[in-house]
Formats: structure tokens, sequence, C-alpha cells
């Protein structure tokens, strides 16, 4: 049977009578004249945090970099984009690059990795990766690194890409890169299951397959915790049960030329009810822009600050505190801290595409969940 | 938006709230709270929405916040001796179990395009995930669906 033909809606039964009553009564006791809280524009619909790093299992066409960093093709960075065009295959699977971009600061690449044989499982992991000889970090999102082919990409394709903050000391005219993408192959057959059953791993185990869930991962029998999932990298193939072939990939980027990261001037606080915003840092590259906003409750207490996030989150929006199309690169939260002045705060980094169309004075704001939001402008230009 | 749209939304609209309340919350007494507890929070935030077009991706942002977050009260005093009793059998009670089954990152997206004829770009902006990133998690829903259906 295939998907298409499956009506989900027959995994529901009708509307249970009380579930209809609960929302007829809802709807109609509302009272016409009680007032609204303040007027957003559609803040509801606003994107909010998002982590770009996104996955599709469908090779598309004119996949590349910019596509990858949701920049127009006409935005700030574009002018980086370098062709690189870099192919390796192995074990049956091939990666492919199409272009790179590097503003000094980060490296961004798409890719798109593939399992010719769908028939054959073969774990990836990326192990060893460097510019200019020093180690660089996978992005760890929603990547290839540590994931089995097919996997959950049933047609063995997968496209993404990675931005990688590049090391503090790398210098030079040209950045090199070079990348070892490590194949396992599993030495017995495979049963996959899509959920991981401990039982039913068993079995099959039993049965002479070499067992994977899910796409992710390993099946591995832990002293006390009997057959379990386990993610991670592969260190010893052969006491894996797996043999190894690899790809490698290099490409060159030249690093003349760019602008140094340029540090934005920090705002005054902004001062709301039960919370000020303040400016940590601010910084501004031809690619991106980062931007560290703490979140500082008035009650000072560290619960007070690490429990801020149950009453809302942040995003950038418009002074106004309205909707800001614009591509959000990451967001992390980090945690809740102690200022030197004894106040607890909590902060959030933002990074977003470097875009000359976006307004010059924008807003980190906090949304709260009541609808209202807080803002606190900062020139980006 | 006055009181009339809004009532008449809501009762086009309730089976299609409730499916969705019931993907998160697996429980029909449950359900009952949190669709009424949403719609009422909808009609206090009534002004965010600018304009009536998107009343459904709002509402059933609105929903899927309000549902995530009576699910983590129903994590957090639920022992199991009250777990509740399981609903009546829907029409595909074997359908109905692999749904609840796959974890609700990739059953959410997949419900609310397939049972719900929502867009990609309606589906980003009601679980506030890329585009792309949608679009990801149906392939991932429908090949899972695929893969145990077949199975």
């Amino acid at each position: 049977m295939k998907h298409e033909e499956v009506d989900f809606r027959r995994a529901f039964r009708a509307t249970p009578e009380h579930c209809s009553a609960a929302m007829m009564h809802a709807a109609r006791s509302v009272k016409e004249d009680a007032p609204a809280r303040r007027k957003l524009p559609a803040a509801i619909l606003i994107a909010a945090i998002m982590m770009l790093m996104m996955t599709i299992a469908v090779a598309v066409e004119g996949w590349d970099v910019l596509a990858f960093l949701r920049i127009r093709p006409d935005g700030g960075a574009s002018g980086l984009v370098e062709p690189v065009t870099v192919d390796s295959d192995a074990a049956a699977c091939a990666i492919r690059i199409e272009s790179a971009i590097t503003d000094g600061t980060w490296l961004a690449f798409d890719w798109t990795v593939e399992n010719q044989d769908p028939s054959r499982h073969v774990y990836m992991q990326v192990d060893s990766f460097t510019g200019n000889g020093m180690p660089l970090s996978i992005d760890g999102t929603d990547d290839f690194h540590c994931q089995w082919f097919p996997g959950w990409c049933n047609d063995g394709t997968m496209q993404n890409g990675e931005l990688v903050l590049l090391p503090e000391g790398i210098t030079g005219d040209v950045l090199h890169v070079e990348m070892v993408v490590g194949l396992y192959t599993p030495v017995r057959p495979v049963y996959e299951m899509a959920v991981f059953d401990a039982e039913q791993a068993r079995q099959k185990q039993q049965e002479g397959y070499y067992v994977i869930a899910g796409g992710d991962g390993f099946v591995k029998e832990l002293p006390e915790e009997g057959l379990v999932q386990c993610f991670g990298l592969v260190r010893n193939p052969s006491a894996e049960g797996m043999t190894r072939s690899e790809m490698k990939i290099a490409f060159d980027l030249p690093l003349k030329n760019l602008s140094e990261p340029c540090a934005l001037a920090l705002p005054e606080p902004a001062v709301h009810e039960g919370l000020t915003l303040q400016y940590r840092r601010a910084e501004t590259t031809q690619l991106q822009t980062t931007l560290t906003l703490l979140l500082i409750p008035a009650e000072n207490s560290r619960d007070a600050a690490k429990y801020v996030w149950n009453d809302g989150y942040v995003t950038l929006t418009q002074t106004d505190g309205s909707w800001l199309d614009v591509n959000v690169l990451s967001g992390e939260n980090g945690g809740a801290e102690q200022l030197a002045d004894g106040r607890w705060c909590e902060s959030y980094t933002l990074s977003f595409a470097t875009d000359p169309q976006l307004p010059e004075t924008i807003s980190m704001s906090f949304l709260r969940d009541d609808g209202t939001v807080l803002v606190c402008p900062i020139k980006i230009r | 938006m006055d009181k009339e749209f809004f009532v008449r939304e809501i009762e086009l609209r309730q089976d299609m709230l409730y499916r969705i309340a019931y993907a998160i919350l697996q429980n029909d007494d449950a359900c009952a709270d949190a669709l009424q507890d949403a719609i009422l929070k909808a009609w206090e935030k009534r002004n965010t929405l600018r304009e009536e077009q998107y009343f459904r991706t709002w509402l059933t942002r609105i929903l899927i916040n309000t549902c995530r977050r009576a699910r983590m009260k129903q994590r957090r005093f639920l022992s199991i001796e009250e777990v509740p009793e399981p609903s009546a059998q829907p029409p595909d009670p074997t359908l109905a179990l692999l749904l609840s089954q796959m974890p609700e990152q990739l059953r959410l997206p997949l419900l609310l395009q397939s049972c719900e004829g929502m867009t990609y770009a309606e589906i980003s902006q009601v679980l506030q995930l890329p585009e792309s990133t949608v679009r990801g998690r149906i392939h991932r829903a429908k090949l899972y669906m695929r893969k145990e259906l077949e199975a």
C-alpha cells in the first residue's frame, strides 16, 4: 500500500460529543466587548527561533550554498560564493559539493550525499574535517554524519549543508578544507526496523542479522541494560562487525580581501515591565550577523532567569515588534548566569545572514505568550 | 474579527481541531480541556490576527501550543494508576496505532498536510519551522508509514 492511498482521517474517530460541546461552549461564551490584549501585527505567526540546518531527503535542482543558507542570490554575501564542484565516491556512496563560502569567520558549503545502492546499508561518519590543518566541527544538525544510508531517506539521498565557525588563528591567503568521510558497512545482512524494539532486535540478531533502527545508531548489548539502541561514532569497525572504506574531499577558498568582523555599537538596555533586555555582543561579517541578548528578570533569582522561557521566546522583529523577514541561521540559549553586578539573567545568541536589504535598525525581541512584544532595537549597519 | 465569525469558524473546524489535539494528547478528556482553553485564548488574542484568511493557521498554532503545555502537565502529574482508559476505536485502529507510534515531530506535519490539507508554507508557520524542514519531516513520515504499512 502506498501512503498516497492512505486516508489518515480513518486513524481518528469522529469528534466525541463532549469535545465538540466543550469547543462550542467556549466559542459561544466569549464576550464581544472583552478587552483584547495589545494589538500586534500577526505576531503569533512570526517564524520563531529556527535552526536553518534543514535536510532534504530528495535531491532538488539548483541546491547550492546560497539555497542552504537561504541567502537571496542578490544578497550581500553572494559575491563571496565560490564554485567548488567536489565529488568523491566509495562503497557505492558519493558526496558532492557545488559551492562554498567563507568570510574568514564562518565557512559554509552545500552537500549532497547519496548511497547509489540502497539495498546495501552504509553508516557514514566524518572521521576527519580540517581547515588549513586545524580541526573543524561538523555542525551536527540534520547531518549525514553518523547516519545510516539509506536509513530514514529510503532513496539513499540527503541534501543539506554545513555552517562552521572557523577556529581563531586560521590565516593565509587560502582556506584549504579537507574532509574524510568513513563508510562503515556491516558484514552481516542488515535487518532494518523503523522503531527500535528490543525483543524483535534480539530475535533478528539470533537469526544472524545486523540490526539497525530508525536510520540512526547501533543496536548493542550493554551490561545491565540489555539490548539498546546507541548513538555515536564507530571507533573499531572490526569489533563492530563492519568493514571500512572512505571518501575524501578537499577544496580551497580565498581568504584574501575579506573584511574584518565589525563590532556593532551596543544600545542602552531596554527596560520593560518585569524584564530588561540588554545586548552583550553584536558583531557582523560579510556572511552573517550575530547578536547576544541578555534577558534580565526584575525578580532577581536564578529560577526567575531560568524560567524566563516559560513566558515566551526570542526572535528578530522590526523595531515596532512587527514581523521581520530575515534568514535566521542559528539560535542558542546560553543558560542562566549571574552578572558581575549580582543580577541573574539568561542569554540568547542569534545569527542571521547579513543582508543589505534588512532595515538599518532591527530588534532582538522577546515575544511573550500573551502576545506582547518586548523590543530592544539595535543598529546593524 | 467579530463573535459571529469566530463561532462559525470554530464550528466548521471542530473535527480538524479535535484531530490535532488528539494527535498530541492521545486522550479525549485532555483534548476537551485543551480545546476549550485554546479557543478562549484565541478569542483573547484575536487582535493579533490581522487578516482573517489566516484564521486556520493562527488557531492551529495556538491549539498546538496549548496542547503541548497540557501534555507537560499530564506528564508531571499522571501516575501509572491514573493512566486514562483508551478512547473508543477509530475506523482504522491499525493506522491509529501506527500514527501514535510515530514521533510527534513527524506525525504533526504529516497530519496537517494529509488530513487538514495545509500547504508546506502553512505548516511552516504553524509549527514555526523552516519550510524545507517541514518538507523533510513529511517525507520522513511518509517513508515511515510506507515501511510500517508494507510490513
